[in-house]
């Protein structure tokens, strides 16, 4: 079952905005490793799937994304402008959660939050404090010490932070590990609502059963490079996961 | 024969895990090790008896040389120096012909006014370096003067296009947040990587022991140089906090990126907490000094004759000079710790000893050196601009 290799979505109307536009974006580190050149193109309520193996440049694509590293050539704009570290306005609509989201260890999830939320100058910061902490089922560990909670609640006040400005692009690398089945519900229902407002999500998964049924889109990293599955949106479910391990191992699973 | 087994199961994995770990590491060991090889032999040259006793007995045709090569490298550092803060000024963020164009200057106008500004800076500048160099190191020859007029061409030429190039780069970035975001950054530092951190606490007890032990052996008449090099001691110490707290800083600091935090923000907000440590420590370091001049003046001769005229000003200019090289070393630190890598504690405690013994020793031995600790700062800032991100661990 290959794949053809296009930039285009396949899962929105061609008339939906482009939020986010990555124009033969490449990214060199002095290691060696290069990411892209890339080109692609994410529209307003897009929610998509990020495949890759270990080490395929997903983080180093959403460091880009989200502004915290520069590019080395190529153009990325969002909302029509250009993104790098200094764009501050620009990346407060953009949230990211990386893999290893680590919080200080004798803090709490009040004041974490309550940080992110002066940091991000919102306008009413107790309040979202609040709502994030009850979305995520911990207002009764808000006081509780950080190296005292679970590693699954430690995902979840990380899920909060990245989530507290409701950020129009919001980028999650792997967000379900650790989560309950609970959470994990929570956080499906949270990416689908941000689709239903018309914003981007962007998902790393190693499941791919899980991505089959929460992304209609799908894009793999290969070797520093980004490639479309076209075929995904038409797909069933199974078929979905069955092409994912099939592009994994090769049908011999 | 059982033996020789176990040994080779007991060592071979650690050894296997030693050469890996050495080949992943060779560039930061190689980088430092070229470092720290350059600051020492600096050292020697600069503050061994070479040139008080051994340079006039070399050739004097060997001595020419020398001093011809170096006012040479002189020339050509300034004028890179030169072109790098002129093209900042100019060009960079914030600077005069970015900030014309955010209003909608054009081009033509720019380029035209960024040529003559720099051609007149630079021109400037390469005549004062050639005048302190004709009087601090002897006449200038005539071959030093035309490389001087050749680089002010090739620096304006350069300053132009690499400053186009950096304003395209920037334009169409709606940034602001610089000043808003800096009072939750330093506060949350304070409150939480500071308290929490005990290695960094101790090491601010340890620092605190020589520059109370060389302060109070002024007044026992022991030699001021003694309290100097003692009150340096305590702000390398000192500056040995700052690894600690970063590294563990970085652990977490996706929050910060992921709330449009860049690398000047971050580091800022770094700068002003430990120039808040530098301020009072220098002036108590300061203080202790000359309190305890004081009290050897008075047990020698009159009861206040620290208050007389002469005896006054050197007794300020000493306290001075103790409170300033116990505070330079942390005020210095920031500027510094993401030169290597951020996360690496015992790397940054090496480089900043180094530089602290290094910086030290010349501001004892000269200390109208001193200012330019400002310009050290400033260019190692500079340097390390925008390594927030790679040196993060997430």
């Amino acid at each position: 079952m290959q794949e053809a290799h296009t930039t285009k979505s396949t899962t929105t109307e061609p008339s939906t905005p482009v939020t986010v536009k990555a124009t033969d974006l490449k990214r060199e580190w002095p290691s060696g490793f290069t990411l892209g050149p890339i080109n692609f193109e994410a529209k307003a309520g897009e929610t998509i799937a990020v495949f890759g193996k270990n080490g395929a440049g997903k983080s180093t694509f959403f460091q880009l994304l989200s502004g915290s590293i520069d590019r080395t050539d190529g153009d990325l704009k969002i909302f029509g402008s250009k993104m790098n570290p200094d764009a501050s306005t620009l990346r407060r609509r953009v949230g990211y959660l990386p893999q290893e989201s680590t919080l200080p260890e004798w803090t709490t999830a009040d004041e974490i939050l309550t940080y992110a939320a002066k940091l991000l100058e919102l306008p009413n910061p107790d309040q979202m404090v609040e709502q994030q902490l009850k979305r995520w089922d911990a207002l009764d560990w808000r006081h509780r010490p950080i190296c005292k909670s679970s590693h699954g609640m430690q995902r979840r006040i990380g899920l909060a932070v990245s989530m507290i400005h409701d950020p129009d692009v919001l980028i999650l690398d792997e967000p379900f590990n650790a989560l309950d089945i609970v959470n994990g519900r929570t956080l499906q229902q949270a990416i689908k609502e941000r689709s239903r407002h018309g914003k981007i999500t962007l998902i790393s998964i190693h499941t791919p059963l899980l991505a089959a049924e929460i992304c209609p889109r799908a894009i793999l990293i290969e070797a520093g490079k980004v490639s479309e599955l076209t075929t995904w949106s038409s797909l069933s479910l199974t078929e979905r996961s069955h092409l994912i391990e099939t592009r994994f191992f090769g049908g011999g699973l | 024969m059982k033996s020789a087994t176990l040994l080779n199961d007991a060592l071979r994995p650690i050894l296997t895990q030693d050469i890996r770990r050495l080949r992943a590491s060779l560039g930061h060991l190689l980088t430092t090790g070229l470092a720290t090889s350059v600051v020492i032999a600096l050292f020697m040259y600069i503050f061994g008896d070479f040139i008080g006793t051994k340079l006039p007995l070399i050739n004097q045709g060997i001595a020419d040389n020398a001093h011809f090569y170096f006012i040479l490298a002189a020339i050509l550092f300034s004028a890179s120096a030169l072109t790098r803060w002129i093209r900042t000024i100019l060009y960079e963020k914030n600077g005069w012909l970015y900030s014309l164009k955010m209003f909608g200057q054009t081009d033509h106008h720019l380029a035209y006014l960024g040529t003559m500004v720099s051609g007149i800076l630079i021109t400037l500048g390469l005549a004062a370096t050639c005048f302190l160099l004709d009087h601090l190191f002897g006449p200038l020859l005539p071959s030093h003067y035309a490389m001087t007029v050749i680089l002010i061409p090739a620096a304006v030429v350069y300053i132009r296009r690499s400053g186009f190039k950096a304003i395209e780069k920037k334009q169409d970035t709606p940034h602001s947040c610089q000043n808003i975001t800096l009072p939750p950054l330093i506060s949350w530092r304070n409150s939480r990587v500071m308290s929490g951190n005990w290695s960094g606490a101790n090491l601010r007890v340890l620092a605190a022991l020589p520059i109370l032990f060389g302060t109070t052996s002024l007044a026992n008449h022991s030699p001021v140089v003694l309290a100097q090099v003692c009150c340096l001691l305590g702000g390398i110490i000192l500056s040995w906090t700052v690894p600690f707290l970063v590294a563990e800083d970085l652990r977490a600091t996706w929050i910060e990126r992921q709330s449009a935090v860049n690398h000047d923000q971050w580091i800022g907000a770094w700068y002003k907490i430990f120039l808040d440590w530098a301020k009072p420590l220098f002036l108590t370091t300061a203080f202790l000094c000359f309190f305890a001049l004081g009290v050897s003046q008075a047990t020698t001769a009159a009861p206040f004759a620290i208050l007389t005229s002469p005896v006054l000003t050197l007794a300020i200019g000493q306290s001075l000079l103790g409170g300033l090289l116990a505070a330079f070393p942390v005020w210095l630190a920031p500027a510094f710790i993401m030169q290597i890598d951020g996360r690496n504690v015992m790397t940054n405690i090496v480089l900043l000893t180094l530089i602290g013994i290094f910086a030290g020793t010349a501001i004892i031995a000269v200390p109208w050196l001193a200012p330019a600790l400002f310009f050290l700062n400033r260019e190692a800032h500079r340097y390390q601009g925008g390594r927030f991100a790679r040196g993060s661990y997430n």
